[in-house]
């Protein structure tokens, strides 16, 4: 019962304000470079936000997707920084705003 | 008693992932912004994982956040090192304050790879040698 209420007024809220931190930075950041390192931040606060909720309903199916979760972003900043560097992204449509 | 060990570990990677998202918004150059996201935020989600395969105790779950954690730790600064790496080859603008690059000069950006150490590290030798003589 302790843990319950730990994880409903404590740890989901320090989450959600995290990820609120993040979003903020995802739609302020002035360059492109800034919105893919906040977006890569968001997947972590993910897999967290994925473990407390197994806890909480004491289900182990949610921490299967953690793995997945981790592979996909390492994925995605492999595959963007490859086409990032060899130029096919227009930076100017991205990059300041 | 497991329990308060759980509360431990979660309320420690909580506070952990709260820390990196605001060096993520408040620190001033991309750099420094993904210094201290991987940083901090690959031990919140260690330990948050952590505190789950504490409240499970099962041998399959601990081996599973073992593997997740290993895979984070192998990943996340490889991904760090690349973004930073582009960011270099861009030239995105460093913070004001940052006190030496030590890649300056030395890098092309053509080749992607380091320039040949023969004409850029013999002239400053050359001139300090000049001076000890003088």
């Amino acid at each position: 019962m302790i843990l319950e209420n730990v994880i409903l007024y404590f740890i989901l809220p320090v989450l959600s304000i995290s990820m609120l931190l993040i979003f903020i930075r995802v739609f302020k950041g002035p360059r492109l470079m800034d919105r893919v390192v906040a977006l890569d931040l968001l997947v972590i606060v993910g897999i967290g936000s994925f473990s407390a909720y197994a806890i909480l309903h004491n289900k182990e199916v949610f921490i299967d997707i953690s793995l997945i979760l981790a592979l996909i972003a390492f994925l995605s900043t492999v595959a963007f920084t490859w086409y990032y560097v060899k130029g096919d992204i227009e930076k100017d449509k991205f990059d300041q705003r | 008693m497991i329990t308060y060990f759980v509360i431990f570990f979660m309320v420690i990677g909580a506070v952990f992932i709260l820390i990196a998202s605001i060096g993520l918004l408040k620190m001033p150059d991309i750099y420094l912004r993904m210094s201290a996201s991987t940083i901090a935020g690959t031990f919140g989600v260690a330990s948050m994982l952590i505190a789950a395969a504490i409240h499970f105790f099962d041998l399959g779950i601990f081996l599973h956040v073992i593997g997740v954690i290993i895979f984070l730790i192998l990943t996340v600064p490889i991904g760090a090192h690349l973004l930073a790496r582009a960011a270099y080859i861009i030239h995105l603008p460093m913070w004001d304050k940052t006190m030496h690059d030590d890649l300056k000069g030395k890098y092309d950006n053509e080749k992607q790879g380091f320039k040949p150490l023969g004409k850029s590290a013999a002239k400053p030798k050359a001139k300090i040698t000049d001076k000890q003589e003088n």
